[in-house]
């Protein structure tokens, strides 16, 4: 194992409540796992402690071979995204350069073949000239999924990414994480559309107050309590 | 073709000129023109991260520092700056802290620094009773902007800029995704400590209100018209010289505040492009087809529009008329009484002597604000006529920082000077009779040293004047050494009968409700002890002043349930058309406040065995 990240015995509470309690969860290179459970049960948090952008009330997370502040790039719900500000779409999904480059570096021509390429397979090649201000929530989820491709992360850590998508675009997305896997990268992402999660992940982490597990996917969804998956239509087909 | 140079020449006098030949009026252009450049970046800065409440309190978190090194450090520009530095750096932590910890509380977190800042501010002012002046650091006076002030807002401007420019990318994603950023917290930091430096620097020069309706409003303004971050920044430079320019045009010809005058321009445009802006304006004719973000963008159009109209309003603004020939001597009083004497002593050479009164006969030389007018006058001056005693405060640092090298008189010279509680020489010395006429004497010989060929018209004057004083002084003498007076107790607002009770032996008679001439808000503790001491006195007097508003003495009055007896003119004099037919309206003032406490006290009941 020389690449992957461990959290070791994590805890969450907030106001009081306990929201994840001593959890333990590993995450290998060329992995992709599935985070599924109720709502309110801290898989967006646990995404936030996994990228190390908020600390756990209590237990570490170890990375190997991993540098938290460059490697690692979250796609969560809740952005803090200002839809106002005075920025055209192309600018913001070209932010990525700075990520990986800095202030003072101007990006190599390979990353713009590249997203030449990405906006053209996202079909944002008409907006690309307008301010974020007029796309809509589906647009602004490819441009930010763009944005994150563009930064080539070692690990992916994606909440509900399919949620706003169409068809296409969640199709792209399944091929992207396919080819992160065969590039060796640590893929997580929550998500309540059990048929996309049986078919597409190998490894599923499933979060809830009572039933905590990890480990391949039909294993885990297998043995979660019945109550807990009546939500999940696709589930009770499969089983 | 002459027509056409005619015009030329109407446009170059109001538009240009007053900046080639007055100093002051391009210092303050370069100054205000500094601000507008430097902190467009800024500006956009906290509109875009809906921060601009921040820019307020940081704005007021300077008052205490200031305060703090006007008093310990004895008014040092390079303290107040420090002391202003560091308790807005407090003042930024504190708020970064609570917004990185709070998500919904910032803005109000910040309404609470702020007025907290404002009335910590307001409190140490108070209590220390200083001549600093809360309404010059909150609004300044920007063109009375001095040398060094201007190579400091210009520095910091410059300093703002360039970081600005070469960090772009880490603002545009400070404002867009903060999240996003590395190590955001000290960014956001850096952004504050810029904000900051802004604000200090801009405090000497313009007043911190300002220099923050500078930094916000025109960006606030260009968001309007585009939302291509590029264009938006020259947008909003181009706004600030604008309306930078176009206040100081209209402060110089209608002679109005430049300060005020430039925030409200800034503010009409910005509801002019609230209705007609083309990006978000709400009014649609300007407003462009969504297919047209491709093709030029007509901003400068509308820009060169808004320049138009303001020129097409300006002949409005036409320059004071000139007069004929140049008189030979040219003389600015700064006080009634000086105007006054100067008047009654030289009616027969006025013709060949000017005088120009800098403030009126209502005015009041505790708080003066100098406009465009008083510097343009004091530029053609020959000598000023003031009277001294530390009464003229803002003359001296207006007079340095515009470079004039002006011959000051002072009609109290040779007056033995009496203290007020803060070991200042109080300067209302003209409420002695015997000081009236050293203060005559004292402008006679300036006017026969400058016109010596009115010797004998200025002589004779003096002497009437001097016979005048000298009987009201006996008259007074006689008057007040009756017992109702020495019996009566009467008290003040402000301290401004010291001379005239130290003449007449009433000192302990006449009192005021503070000790010193410059007051703020009368704490309550204070309040309680004069309503306690005057309670015992009987019979007892209160006076309000003109042309204070009396609302200190009012609230004495309600609390020992006592009438206010009348009002003393105290700084100003009765007005003109009240004393056509006497040889001074200062005598005629004087005799003025001697009937009111005639009247007022020998009209009333003495009690029996009052002591």
């Amino acid at each position: 194992m020389s690449v992957g990240i461990r959290a070791e015995n994590i805890h969450w509470k907030i106001q009081g409540r306990t929201i994840l309690f001593d959890l333990h969860a590993e995450f290998h290179a060329g992995s992709t796992t599935a985070v599924v459970g109720p709502n309110g049960s801290g898989k967006s948090t646990f995404l936030r402690i996994l990228a190390g952008t908020l600390s756990p009330s209590q237990g570490v997370v170890r990375y190997r071979g991993i540098q938290p502040d460059h490697d690692i790039s979250l796609l969560a719900t809740q952005t803090s995204l200002n839809l106002e500000a005075p920025l055209l779409v192309r600018d913001l999904i070209q932010m990525a350069f700075y990520r990986r480059g800095g202030v003072w570096n101007r990006p190599p021509p390979s990353d713009l073949d590249t997203f030449e390429k990405l906006i053209e397979e996202l079909h944002l090649k008409p907006f690309i000239l307008q301010p974020i201000s007029t796309l809509s929530s589906g647009q602004r989820q490819k441009a930010l999924l763009a944005r994150l491709i563009l930064e080539n992360p070692q690990v992916i850590l994606l909440d509900e990414p399919f949620n706003a998508l169409d068809t296409g675009a969640t199709q792209f997305l399944l091929n992207q994480i396919h080819r992160w896997q065969r590039e060796g990268k640590i893929v997580v992402v929550v998500s309540h559309q059990m048929e996309l999660v049986l078919q597409n992940f190998s490894q599923t982490l499933f979060l809830s107050p009572r039933y905590v597990a990890q480990g391949p996917t039909r294993f885990v969804l297998g043995n979660a309590p019945k109550e807990l998956l009546q939500s999940y239509q696709g589930i009770e087909r499969n089983h | 073709m002459e027509y056409l140079e005619h015009l030329t020449g109407i446009f170059w006098n109001i538009f240009a000129d007053p900046f080639v030949s007055f100093g002051f009026m391009r210092k303050a252009l370069v100054g205000s023109f500094a601000v507008a450049v430097g902190c467009a970046p800024l500006g956009l800065l906290m509109i875009y991260r809906r921060m601009s409440l921040l820019g307020d309190a940081l704005s007021h978190a300077i008052l205490p520092g200031i305060a703090l090194g006007f008093f310990f450090f004895a008014g040092s520009p390079i303290a107040m700056m420090v002391g202003g530095l560091a308790t807005a750096l407090i003042v930024a932590a504190l708020s970064q802290s609570v917004s990185l910890h709070g998500k919904h509380s910032h803005e109000s977190a910040f309404s609470v620094f702020y007025l907290f800042s404002l009335a910590l501010g307001i409190l140490l002012i108070t209590l220390r009773g200083t001549p600093l002046d809360l309404l010059h650091i909150l609004f300044g006076n920007i063109i009375t902007l001095s040398s060094l002030s201007l190579i400091l807002v210009i520095g910091t401007s410059l300093a703002t800029l360039s970081i600005g420019l070469l960090g772009a990318q880490t603002w545009i994603i400070l404002t867009v995704d903060p999240e996003y950023l590395k190590n955001r917290s000290i960014w956001a930091f850096a952004a504050m400590a810029l904000m900051i430096f802004n604000m200090v620097s801009a405090f000497q020069a313009m007043g911190t209100l300002l220099a923050i309706g500078i930094l916000l409003i025109p960006a606030a303004t260009a968001h309007f018209w585009s939302h291509r971050l590029s264009i938006l920044f020259i947008v909003t430079i181009g706004l600030g010289m604008l309306a930078s320019y176009l206040g100081l045009l209209l402060s110089f010809h209608w002679n109005w505040p430049a300060g005020p005058t430039i925030i409200l321009i800034l503010g009409g445009m910005f509801f002019l492009s609230f209705l007609l802006g083309s990006e978000k304006g709400i009014i649609t004719p300007f407003r462009k087809e969504e297919a047209a973000h491709s093709s030029p963008h007509p901003i400068l159009t509308y820009f060169w529009g808004v320049l138009m109209a303001s020129c097409l309003l300006s002949p409005f603004a036409l320059p004071s008329q000139s007069f004929g020939a140049p008189p030979r001597l040219k003389i600015a009083c700064t006080t009634p009484v000086g105007c006054d004497l100067l008047k009654a002593m030289a009616p027969q050479a006025s013709q060949r002597i000017e005088i120009h009164t800098m403030v009126g006969p209502q005015g009041n030389n505790h708080h003066f604000e100098p406009r465009p007018e008083t510097l343009k006058l004091l530029k053609s001056i020959d000598f000023i006529v003031t009277n001294g005693l530390q009464y003229e405060t803002w003359l001296e640092p207006l007079l340095k920082n515009n470079r004039l090298k002006i011959q000051i008189k002072e009609m109290s010279q040779g007056i033995q000077a009496l203290a007020d509680s803060n070991h200042l020489p109080d300067p209302h010395a003209w409420h002695n009779p015997l000081n009236g006429i050293r203060y005559a004497e004292n402008i006679k010989n300036i006017l026969i040293e400058k016109a010596p060929t009115f010797r004998e018209n200025i002589e004779s004057q003096f002497k009437i004047i001097q016979q005048a004083l000298l009987d009201l002084d006996q008259e007074q003498l006689n008057l007040f050494k009756e017992p109702p007076y020495l019996q009566s107790h009467i008290v003040l607002p402000h301290p401004f009968l010291r001379y005239f009770a130290d003449r007449y032996g009433l000192t302990s008679q006449i009192q005021s409700m503070t000790q010193n001439s410059h007051f703020g808000e009368l704490p309550a503790k204070e309040l309680k002890n004069l309503v306690v001491e005057f309670k015992k006195k009987t019979p007892l007097y209160l006076f309000s002043e003109y042309p204070e508003i009396e609302a200190p003495i009012l609230v004495l009055s309600r609390e020992l349930k006592k009438p206010v007896a009348g009002a003393l003119y105290s700084e100003a004099l009765i007005p003109e058309k009240e004393c056509a037919q006497e040889v001074s309206c200062y005598i005629a003032t004087l005799k003025r406040n001697r009937d009111l406490l005639k009247k007022v006290i020998s009209s009333s009941r003495i009690p029996p065995n009052s002591n």
